[in-house]
This record gives C-alpha cells, structure tokens and sequence, in this order.
C-alpha cells in the first residue's frame, strides 16, 4: 500500500492556489484557510474529471450566485484570466448569464470584480456585440427564442402566452441571450447549472440536468463531477440530492429517451 | 408588421433608466450594463398591465430580500421617491413590512438605504405612528390579529397555541402590522409576495397567491405579470412554476375555493 504525504498534498496545494489565483498563496493562519489550500485547490481542483476552464466557469457562477466575499469571486476571476482558461470577453457573457440565472443584480457582482480585475492586471477593456443591432419583428423574435430554446433545451419551447414565457424566457433569454456565440453552449451549461441549483427549485433542476447531457455538452462523469464541485461552493446540504437526478436523467439520455421527471 | 429599431429601444431605456432610478444615466461600458438599459428598463419597465408604483415595490423588495448590492436598492429607492410613486413614509412602512416576510435583518437594509436616499434628497424625516398608543388587552389583541388574518388571508386565521402563531402572525404580524393605514392593502401585497417568493416555502406561496386574488388586491394577469417582473430580480429558475400556482389559484378563487383541499 502506498501512503500518501501531507507536504507533498501542502505543496501542491500551494502551487495550485498560486497558479488558479493568480496571486502567491498566502500562509494559512487558521484551519479553515489551511483547507482552501489542501483540499479545495490540491484536491479538488485536482481532480481529472472536469477540465480547469469548466472549473473556473462554476467556481466564478457560484461566487456570483452563492453568497460569498468579493475576495474568493476576484481571485477566481484573475486566475481565470492569467491563465487564460477565460477570455476578458468571455467572462463578459459570464456577468449576463449570471444575471439571467441568478437575478440582474447577480450579475453587477461579477461584472464589478471583473472590472476591478481588469484594471489590476491593466487590460483593455473590449467591445462587446449589442444585444440586437438590426431592426426585428416582433413574432420572428419570439420564432427565435423557440428555435433556441429546442436548440439547448432538446425539446419544444413554451408559447408566448404567459408573461413569464413570453416577456422573458422567449424574447430575451433564448432569443437574445443564448445564441450570443462569443460564449460556447457548453461554458453557457455550467453558469446555468449553477443558477437552477442555487434557486433549489426541483423542476429546473431536473430539465436543465436532463438538457445538459441530452445535448451532448456534458456526460454522465462531468455532471457527477460537476455535483462535487458545486457542493464546496455552496455546501453539501443543498447537494445532496443531485448525484441521484444526474444518475436518473444520464440513465434516459445513454438509452435515448426523452425528458421525463423523477418522481 | 412595422419593424422594432434597436436605436430606439436603446434610446428608450437610457431615458426610462434616469428617470426610473432619480440619476443621469450613463452609456454602458459592458454588455451586462447595456442589458439594463436595453432589456430591464427599455422592456420589462415598459411593460402596461402593472403601474410603475407596483414595479417598484416589486424591485425595492426583492433587491432588499435577494441582498443585492446596496447601490442597486438605492436607485430603486431614489426613483421611487423623486418619481412621487412611493413617499417617504409608505418607504418606511415597507421596510417593517419587508422584515416580516423575509426577517429583520432585511427591512434593516431597506431602512438603510431609504435614510442614505432620504438624505441624499434633502427630504425632512417622516414621522410615524407608533405602534400601539393605548394600553391594550392581550385578548383583543388575538382577536384583532384573527380579524386582520381573514380579512388579509380570506382563510380562517390559526388558533394562538403555538408561539409561532401566538406571540408572531396574530399577536404582531397581523394584529399590529397588516393594519398599519399609511401603506395600503394592495402595496402591502407586493411585498409580502416577494418574501414568500424569497423563501421558496410552497405552502405560504399558494396560500399568498390565492389571497392576493382573492381578496380582489390582484387579478390573475397581475400575478402572471407580477412572475416576470419578480424573475428578472431573484433569476428565471426560481420562478418556473410560480406561473403554475397562480393559474391553478386562479381556478380556486374563481370556483369560491380555498387554497388547499385541506380546508374545504
């Protein structure tokens, strides 16, 4: 049997806190600081199961999402960007992904670290595509939203009948803010994760679990990888469920059946 | 079918944004911002079936309830008052109202924010009524808070047994704060949707839901709409199956049934 050594695991975990924030590590003065260091970065962030850019895309939503200090959000936000995993634009899209899943002003904390980051590590600030810059039909707008909808969700949209479809997830979540391409589907999967998670409503949970891997972004290991992750973000009572919907909905989408509820 | 001009959203949002937040708006430096501009106050604000009065109370709720960042409850705070939409005092009764429905800690942050606001404005405090002036009798005490209940609830009110009931809905929540008269029954009714919201309970949500209609303070196209406005504040996942609940209360108020099958 080999026996695994606590300075190899510190050291590791020293030089992983130092790369994925971007800043050196700090001495730990407390337990609880020592365990960032030996298990969240040399640990978890260890892990082989979910490369480091879909790390640093939950990380970064659940530090927006989850209640946490503006510190832990802009050392995720500097690692991110120093080691390239997340582009100034791509996280850009973050803050208004974030938004949707999580409430605006979700978003204003994310889009405010990345500007403190920005102007730390003296970037220049890019362009972003407005939301729309042609003129559009206000049923075509709404055809579009559908389309996307299908497109991400694997099965049929809602119609614009109630407001909460047609003012909101139609016209602007899947019309406007999904097919916005500079952030790929799969990046756009983990935020939104992390966004039905946090709101801890059964129904959104199970649809976007089951749409995660029915459209190819993610397998059966991501996704229980993904459980893992989340829960040292947001702690492993409002986890504890998970595991076992990912299980039920990777059993439908590996035998290719359609979205159907866990009772 | 005329064509939607994206200029003219734009330029439609940046007005509704100054005016609606008491304060120039700025041209956006990144697309989350310009989503404010070009989605939240160019198209939900736009939106004709609730009036800016109860949008507001809706946004000033949820951004104290959510915890958002304080300059964001500012703004809402701001406009609300320099658009003559919420006064000074009708503020002050929503902070005590929004520390019922989602805990004192909460209203602290509004009654916060609405002195930062009130300052700012240079507006002169606004007295209000203490809670109780006379000396009172703890019986009738109960038995106003159990008349304001169904009144509020349009349900029984629940017996004074237990301390959450005795010493909290009827002794405080609905014996002295529910018949408050500077905020009136309909606002008092955003706010309390919002809390129920917030916590995420469905009991209190059905029940609140099928209250709000029943007692005429709401038709069942407000709640729907009340949905949208209330998930571009907390995020569209938490409120995927509220427009549910209000269309299966709406069928209850409508058949002059309760909210659950458990009280008939």
């Amino acid at each position: 049997m080999t026996l695994f050594d606590p300075k190899e695991r510190t050291d590791r975990g020293i030089a992983t806190q130092t790369e994925l924030t971007g800043r050196p590590a700090p001495e730990p003065k407390s337990v609880y600081q020592a365990s960032w260091r030996d298990y969240i970065f040399s640990e978890i962030w260890n892990r082989p199961g979910l490369e480091r850019r879909a790390r640093f895309l939950i990380a970064i939503g659940s530090g927006a999402m989850c209640d946490c200090s503006e510190q832990i959000l802009d050392d995720y936000i500097r690692g991110a960007l120093k080691t390239t995993e997340l582009s100034l634009a791509e996280l850009r899209e973050c803050s208004l992904h974030a938004a949707v899943y999580s409430g605006w002003g979700r978003g204003d904390k994310l889009d405010k670290s990345i500007d403190r980051i920005e102007k730390e590590l003296g970037l220049e600030p890019c362009d972003f595509a407005p939301l729309r810059a042609e003129p559009w039909d206000k049923e075509q707008r709404w055809k579009d939203g559908q389309d996307e909808f299908r497109h991400v969700m694997t099965f049929p949209g809602p119609t614009p009948e109630i407001p909460y479809h047609e003012g909101g997830i139609l016209n602007f979540v899947f019309a406007e803010m999904w097919p916005r391409r500079i952030l790929d589907q799969r990046s756009r999967r983990w935020i939104t994760l992390v966004g039905v998670c946090e709101a801890g409503v059964d129904a959104p949970i199970q649809t976007h679990i089951y749409a995660a891997m029915a459209s190819g972004n993610c397998n059966r290991q991501e996704m229980l990888e993904f459980v893992l992750q989340y829960a040292t973000h947001a702690g492993w009572p409002k986890v504890s469920a998970l595991s076992h919907i990912v299980n039920f909905m990777a059993d439908k989408v590996e035998n290719g059946l359609p979205y159907g509820p866990m009772k | 079918m005329p064509m939607l001009d994206p200029a003219e959203r734009s330029a439609r949002g940046l007005a509704n944004q100054a005016k609606l937040t008491g304060q120039p708006a700025s041209e956006p430096a990144t697309l989350y911002e310009s989503t404010w501009r070009d989605y939240v106050f160019a198209e939900v604000w736009e939106r004709p079936l609730l009036e800016r009065r109860v949008k507001f109370l809706i946004a000033i709720s949820s951004a104290a309830a959510h915890q958002l960042p304080s300059d964001i409850l500012d703004d809402y705070v701001r406009g609300a008052m320099t658009t003559g939409e919420l006064s000074l005092g009708e503020l002050r009764e929503a902070s005590l109202h929004l520390a019922v429905y989602s805990g004192w800690g909460r209203g602290a942050e509004l009654d916060r924010s609405i002195t930062r606001i009130a300052r700012e404005l240079g507006l002169p405090q606004a007295e209000f009524e203490p809670l109780r002036t006379r000396p009172w009798d703890r019986e009738q005490r109960l038995k106003d808070g159990d008349a304001e209940f169904r009144r509020v609830m349009v349900q029984p009110a629940p017996s004074a047994q237990r301390p959450y009931h005795e010493g909290g809905v009827l002794n405080f929540v609905f014996a002295e704060m529910w018949p408050r008269p500077k905020l009136d029954q309909r606002a008092r009714r955003w706010i309390t949707l919002v809390g129920v919201c917030e916590a995420g309970v469905p009991v209190p949500i059905a029940s609140h839901f099928h209250a709000a209609m029943a007692t005429g303070n709401c038709s069942p196209d407000e709640m729907y709409e009340f949905v949208l406005q209330y998930a571009v504040h907390a995020g569209w996942p938490r409120c995927s199956v509220l427009s549910t609940t209000v269309r299966e209360m709406a069928e209850r108020v409508a058949a002059g049934r309760p909210w659950s099958d458990i009280l008939e």
